[in-house]
């Protein structure tokens, strides 16, 4: 099929409409789907009639749209872990409240009916992922998803996401529908969502509905707990290093509920293990604060407002020089939704959000000080509106829009020398701000002509406005699926757009991330992806199994031109040092097994892929692999109910080795031309031409859950991660051994390997109250 | 028993840095290395030296190729065979040989054991109108004013000497003032370079301006100065590149280059320059 006709297919199913349909004798029906006990929405729950013929999900407000044959007189909804409900409502509303089901076999036929996920769509339950060992107990929501396949992390024990060859910065992470920027803590290796306060996480890696947008790679979406609408309660952790605690409850029974968690690390003490003199000090500290309060306006109307709020500190002294570095993300949302009528779901909302990346530097003189400090932020300030409805039993569209104004200082640079008396004798400062004004439009029409078949075409278009550049992105997306006898076969094609682009120096282990907006040199960045997928349910088995292929073809990509970095930024001349127009190429197999149910639950994934990139202005014009293109991922994940108190887990995952750009030379050169050649040159001609040793780690843990003596619900989880002690490669330093001024110890290039953890105990105490 | 706890928990999360083999999938050879600046003040200054392959070591006894055989073209035709003037690879011209601003030289360098290597460069035109006036404001300050005809797109090298009675000093851009030049572009020691877009936004013709009361002696005591030196010449855009990454590599920030050299068959980067001189005295 020639291009042209492809995208006129789109059109068509962009802008169809039902006619023929609406004629048909319909039940409509509409509604929400909540835990019985405290009235918590839940997300990605099911809804179907008896034979399967027609179902859908509900959304991030535990929501759902449905119009059936008016031949069924009855719908079922039901969710992991939760009784089966029905309703015979056939006039009305169905609202659903479940119950928490203990028996397995209940379970499993309601799993067994369940809506299957999308091929490129993972929700892994958080019961799953807090079952999982974690690096020293503390469970993170990001790792939990690198253990998908498809999706690799990035350096060892980093909260970073590599979905389908992408970079770390092409994944549009959402906390309740807004975007953040920065999802790390700890130099990358917590992320900042606190899983005690977290009710559902999905991610896509293809097949994007047309509501997301401005990454290339993925949408991982998560939603907090609302609050529990019934009773107060409260969860309290504590862990080796960090502790947290979520409390929840009604403000107004049934009307107003509220969540507030927060969690604190600091590392302070152990850094200063061993450091008696005051010229060498080191301190570290992170927080992260989430709160939420619901509003039930009517049982069809409800108001939302979150905030979430997260810092990290670092801080280090020695001698004369005095380094802080800081970080953290600020996000402030407001939501309103109405079902306006059985068939027409409005959601609208706000929100602003920004990241602040800032360093400070200070030496101090016998007669002086010298202050130089950083400081880059990007702020969004957005509004926007989507309304879903369904038209037919058969047809189901989404419809809306974004109004955004997003605020970009790549370079806020300061000098000052101080005198002895402390008066500014010298300064110099930088500051450059940009603001980008957006809108966004989009469209999606899911139609299934045959309830074995469904096809989904959407249209998404922005326009960006900005001092320097006008520009405009046009994203088709379209899918094809086809299940029959509980096999799925879905074909695919996505495009993404990237208006702004995150720049972070690959050589560093310290955070140094800069997010630009798109220039005319560096324009938006473009992918299209095509996947084809099959999976395949056997139920009596409770195996689950799916295979997928993609290919993705990414342009605009944005780096670094070679010698810069962080550093030079700072100059005020920003643009002069990042190349763009890139080009990219990812493509892979994935295989994902699933037991689903049994005392023995898990997954086994496997990848083969490939991701390249190219830019005319390095590596000679000449391809080369980007920098966490991995050939192979192997992921075991198992958890065994030992008995009803004790919980076996462990996960075992095996990498190829990552590029590397190793020197092929050496040679002594001048420090300024026509000058003495008295240093050494390293000769890099072909970056990420070798690779690291092969990753491999075995983590294990066990988690005993038992009722106090007051009884509450309570639990220790024991753990190890890197059971084995390897020492996995964290980053390679290319160093020339000098013999240390011995001549008997000629020069030569020598290759360290610095590895980060050897094993690591963990346990934690979990209370419920 | 607080300190042994935390002392546990430091065991188990400290790592190790050991050094591994390491292995380059490639098989790289020695190279002839070629480092200096060719100009019509200076002639010839270059050195020659050899590359080291990854997995053997320097020996200085051996890294400098004082038996190479280099020779100089001008526009095609052979016009001198450098000499070796020290045990260290530095060579230089023969004869009293002229170069020519806006001629084309090819330096052919071979060595035995070693594939040729060469440059093909053209020296670049001198500056027009440069000069560069003091003038007081009245107090201690004053600012020093350069100028010359710009052309457009090109990139310039600058290095700034500075006297006191004793020492060279490294004089520092202003950036804060209305009146100065936007971005310096880099440092490096005394020697900074800058774009044709730096420039004065209203008189184009004014490409720095310096503070008398802001230049500095390292280790930042303020000195009085009775002569600037100012030393501007067009350079290679690629040069700033490999100064960039030799200015930063230290810092450890920054991504390995590629290297960009203007020898083929060999690595190092020989820079034709043609500086205009300006003096300035108080």
């Amino acid at each position: 099929m020639q291009l042209n006709s492809f995208f006129y297919l789109i059109v068509c199913l962009v802008f169809a409409t039902p006619q023929e349909l609406r004629a048909q004798e319909v039940w409509k029906c509409s509604g929400q789907i909540v835990d019985a006990a405290t009235k918590e929405p839940l997300v990605g729950a099911n809804i179907y009639t008896e034979d399967l013929q027609f179902g859908t999900t509900t959304d991030e407000y535990g929501r759902y749209l449905i119009q059936v044959s008016s031949k069924y007189n009855k719908l079922i909804a039901s969710y992991i872990g939760y009784k089966v409900d029905t309703c015979h409502n056939k006039y009305g509303s169905c609202y659903f409240e479940l119950d928490v089901q203990e028996l397995q076999e209940i379970v499993v036929s309601a799993e067994k009916k369940k809506v299957q996920k999308e091929i490129g769509q993972f929700s892994p339950s958080m019961k799953q992922i807090k079952r999982l060992p974690a690096l020293l107990g503390d469970v993170d929501i990001v790792k939990a998803m690198v253990l998908l396949p498809g999706i690799s992390g990035g350096v060892e024990g980093s909260s970073g996401m590599l979905v389908r060859g992408g970079d770390l910065s092409h994944n549009l992470i959402l906390l309740d529908g807004t975007p953040v920027y920065n999802s790390n803590h700890l130099f990358g290796f917590m992320s900042s969502f606190n899983p005690e306060a977290v009710k559902h996480v999905e991610l896509y890696k293809g097949g994007f509905p047309v509501q997301y947008g401005g990454r290339l790679a993925s949408v991982l979406n998560i939603t907090m707990k609302d609050g529990n609408m019934q009773k107060q309660s409260a969860n309290l952790s504590i862990g080796l290093i960090n502790s947290s605690v979520v409390t929840e409850g009604p403000i107004l029974k049934n009307r107003i509920s509220y969540l507030i968690a927060g969690r604190m690390l600091n590392l302070s003490p152990i850094l200063s293990l061993g450091k008696k003199s005051s010229d060498e000090q080191y301190g570290y500290w992170l927080y992260d604060f989430n709160s939420k309060v619901k509003l039930k306006i009517t049982p069809k109307q409800s108001l939302y407002l979150s905030y979430f709020q997260g810092d990290d500190s670092f801080h280090s002294k020695f001698q004369e020089t005095d380094n802080r570095v800081k970080w953290g993300n600020k996000v402030a949302s407001i939501r309103y939704n109405n079902q306006l009528a059985n068939n027409v779901f409005v959601d609208m909302g706000a929100y602003y959000n920004k990241y602040a990346f800032g360093s400070k530097h200070e030496d101090l003189f016998q007669f002086s000080t010298y202050l130089f400090s950083t400081k880059s932020t990007i702020s969004d300030l957005t509004g926007r509106v989507k309304v879903r409805w369904v038209l037919t039993p058969k047809f189901r569209s989404v419809i809306g829009g974004e109004l955004s104004e997003k605020k970009f200082t790549p370079v806020e640079f300061e000098t000052e020398e101080l005198d002895s008396l402390g008066n500014v004798s010298a300064s110099e400062s930088v500051l450059e701000k940009i603001a980008v004004r957006s809108t966004t439009g989009f469209y999606e029409n899911e139609w299934s002509p045959f309830s074995s078949l469904k096809i989904r075409a959407g249209i998404r278009a922005s326009f960006y406005e900005s001092k320097s550049l006008d520009f405009n992105d046009l994203e088709w997306r379209t899918s094809i699926s086809y299940k029959k006898n509980n096999q799925t076969i879905k074909l695919a094609y996505d495009e993404m757009n990237q208006p702004f682009h995150l720049l972070t120096a690959v050589g560093s282990d310290s955070p140094n991330e800069i997010w630009i907006p798109g220039t005319t040199n560096v324009p938006s960045s473009h992918a299209q992806q095509v996947s084809l997928g099959y999976s395949k349910d056997i139920p009596n088995r409770k195996l689950r199994f799916s295979a997928e292929v993609y290919y993705k073809w990414m342009n605009n990509l944005v780096r670094y031109k070679p010698g810069s970095a962080y550093f030079f930024t700072q100059k005020g001349d920003w643009e002069r040092n990042i190349i763009g127009k890139g080009i990219g190429e990812a493509k892979g197999f994935e295989l994902f097994v699933n037991h689903y149910q049994g005392r023995l639950t898990g997954w086994l994934g496997y990848t083969l892929a490939w991701s390249n990139r190219k830019y005319t202005q390095t590596n000679h014009g000449n391809w080369f692999a980007a920098n966490y293109d991995r050939r192979h991922d192997l992921e075991l994940v198992l958890s065994y109910k030992i008995s009803k108190k004790w919980n076996a887990s462990g996960t075992f995952v095996w990498q190829s080795g990552r590029p590397l750009t190793l020197p092929s030379a050496f040679y002594l050169a001048p420090r300024e031309p026509g000058g003495v050649v008295d240093r050494f040159k390293l000769v890099f001609d072909n970056i990420n031409g070798s690779r690291t040793k092969n990753y491999h780690r075995l983590d294990l843990s066990f988690t005993r859950k038992y009722r106090t003596r007051r009884d509450r619900e309570a639990s220790w989880a024991f753990g190890a991660y890197n059971v084995y002690a390897r020492n996995n490669p964290f980053s390679y330093v290319v160093a020339i051994n000098d013999g240390e001024g011995v001549v008997s110890k000629p020069p030569r290039l020598i290759l360290l390997q610095k590895s980060l953890f050897n094993i690591i105990p963990s346990i934690n105490y979990r209370l419920k109250f | 028993m607080k300190k042994l706890f935390l002392l546990v928990v430091l065991w188990s999360i400290m790592g190790c840095l050991k050094e591994v083999e390491l292995q380059y999938d490639g098989d790289e050879q020695a190279k002839i290395v070629l480092h200096g600046t060719i100009s019509p003040q200076k002639g010839v200054l270059l050195n020659i030296s050899k590359s080291i392959p990854p997995q053997e070591k320097l020996d200085f006894d051996q890294v400098f190729l004082n038996n190479a055989l280099a020779v100089l073209f001008q526009d095609g035709i052979p016009v001198d065979t450098l000499v070796n003037v020290n045990n260290s690879g530095d060579f230089e011209l023969s004869q009293n040989i002229s170069i020519v601003e806006g001629k084309e030289y090819r330096l052919v360098v071979s060595a035995f054991g070693f594939d040729a290597a060469s440059v093909q460069l053209r020296i670049p035109d001198s500056l027009d109108g440069l000069s560069m006036s003091y003038q007081p404001d009245g107090s201690d300050k004053g600012i020093i004013q350069v100028s010359f005809e710009p052309t457009q797109n090109e990139l310039f090298y600058a290095e700034v000497i500075g006297y006191d009675s004793l020492n060279l000093v490294r004089p520092i851009f202003l950036q804060e003032s209305s009146n100065t030049i936007d971005c310096p572009a880099s440092w490096f020691a005394h020697k900074y370079f800058f774009h044709e877009d730096c420039l004065h936004k209203n008189n184009p013709k004014i490409v720095a301006l310096f503070n008398k009361e802001t230049i500095q002696w390292e280790p930042r005591a303020i000195v009085l100065l009775h002569k600037i030196k100012l030393l501007i010449s067009k350079i290679d855009p690629e040069y700033e590149t490999i100064i960039d990454f030799s200015d930063n590599e230290e810092v450890g920030f920054s991504e390995p280059v590629v290297i960009e050299s203007n020898v083929e068959g060999g690595y190092g980067y020989v820079l034709p320059i043609n500086p205009s001189e300006a003096i300035v005295t108080f």
